[in-house]
């Protein structure tokens, strides 16, 4: 083989390496998401959020900020889901029961475990 | 050489795709049994089993919940008896239980549980009168079973909230096993079934332990590759009146909230009906007298007590968190 073939080599070989690199590393990003009756209705990348950001849904209001996620209004009797603190970590959710509203994060750098018991 | 590398690239590139496609998912949330219903399945129509196991939970609630009129546990408590397979299955595991732990544990505690209301948040201490007068109704020895017929004694109230979740794992197990899906975890509001293969390397599914002090954090981690696991914790529904804690885990002895040596018990085991019966006991009992319980039924338990420290009994992996 000629010199320059080494250096195809070695090019080939790098690339795939950082072709594979990705697919093994987490990507860090944190993101809430809505579901109301079992069905996702919003997904924010909380890691990238500039600014604060509000969504209203089956009589919720969700507030999204860089940090976390929480409830901030809902017409529902109880007001258990206003109550609760902000949800941070990965895996934190919290239920509006009587509107069937579920808040929940991810955050793929803290998920070191599949599910939580409690 | 230049045809090498780029069948080198291809290749690759293929290879990546493929990995990200190998093992699909499905995530779904969604609100049943008056708590948090978190489904993950994987594997091929992973979305559909997560829509028909969310739709599942509901149903499960439709025929075992006291507080929906006209479920067959409703009519129970109405008439005195009852018929269906699934609330005569789910009796015949708490009969069990409530007979090996000497009866803490008991699913007709209806009548003091309506006194307590945990749910509705009215945090209200009952009349001590008001606990002794319904805990005339508490005695599961008057709970009958014949097939899929049951019936109660006098006045008797069932209450199936302490197991509910763990029996709707149980059912969601046999779907999942009939539907022939790869691999699933499912919570139903804390209680926990993982079932078939996480992914391709055959790791075992990771379960956190809740930190009773941190509801965002966590103690450590059980291992497993297939099973059933559920805590009873004192920091789950709870009212604080003149520096006392009232926790919804009722003694079904003393009307009261269970004195335990304890602040959570995690219980595993093949079922989901008796994970969640085991650990409601075991917090009753606190740790010492859960082992000949745990033994029995071949369970195994992360215990946490009151200043914080975790032990564990039987056969499991358990890791804690650094």
């Amino acid at each position: 083989m000629k010199k320059g073939d080494y250096y195809v080599i070695v090019s080939v070989l790098a690339l795939c390496v950082l072709l594979f690199i990705p697919s093994f590393l987490p990507s860090g990003e944190k993101t809430a998401e809505v579901y109301v009756d079992g069905e996702r209705v919003k997904t924010v990348c909380l890691t990238s959020l500039k600014t604060e950001e509000r969504f209203e849904a089956a009589g919720c209001e969700i507030l999204f900020e860089k940090d976390g996620a929480s409830f901030i209004k809902s017409d529902c009797p109880d007001q258990l889901c206003v109550k609760c603190k902000k949800l941070k970590m990965n895996g934190d959710s919290m239920a509006c029961v009587p509107n069937r509203v579920v808040v929940t994060v991810r955050a793929e750098k803290e998920n070191n475990y599949d599910i939580v018991a409690y | 050489m230049a045809v090498i590398a780029a069948a080198a690239i291809i290749v690759s590139v293929i290879i990546v795709d493929k990995r990200k496609e190998e093992y699909p998912s499905d995530t779904k949330n969604s609100v049943a049994m008056g708590t948090i219903v978190t489904v993950k399945v994987y594997g091929e129509k992973a979305a559909a089993h997560t829509d028909s196991i969310s739709k599942m939970v509901s149903s499960i609630e439709n025929v075992i919940s006291r507080k929906i009129e006209s479920s067959p546990v409703s009519i129970l408590n109405k008439a005195g008896k009852a018929d269906n397979e699934m609330v005569a299955a789910l009796l015949g595991t708490c009969l069990s239980v409530s007979k090996d732990c000497g009866g803490v544990f008991d699913v007709s505690i209806g009548a003091v549980s309506s006194l307590w209301d945990f749910d509705s948040e009215k945090n209200v201490v009952p009349e001590d009168k008001d606990i002794k007068a319904a805990l005339k109704t508490v005695d599961y020895t008057k709970i009958n079973v014949d097939g899929s017929s049951v019936s109660v004694g006098k006045n008797q109230q069932i209450d199936l909230g302490a197991v509910g979740k763990g029996y709707a794992c149980d059912v969601i197990k046999a779907y999942l096993k009939e539907a022939g899906a790869d691999g699933a975890v499912v919570s139903v509001g804390g209680s926990i079934v993982a079932y078939g293969k996480r992914n391709d390397n055959g790791d075992k599914w990771r379960i956190a332990v809740r930190d009773p002090d941190n509801e965002s954090g966590y103690i450590g981690t059980i291992r497993l590759h297939e099973g059933f696991v559920s805590t009873s914790g004192d920091y789950e529904k709870y009212f604080e009146k003149d520096g006392k804690r009232y926790h919804h885990i009722l003694n079904a002895k003393t009307g009261y909230p269970a004195e335990s040596d304890l602040r959570s018990v995690t219980v595993v085991c093949d079922s989901g009906a008796l994970s969640d019966a085991l650990s409601t006991a075991c917090f009753i009992l606190g740790e010492d007298k859960s082992q000949t319980l745990l033994q029995k039924y071949g369970a195994s338990a992360v215990f946490i007590d009151k200043d914080g420290n975790i032990t564990t009994f039987g056969d499991i992996e358990f890791e804690k968190a650094k």
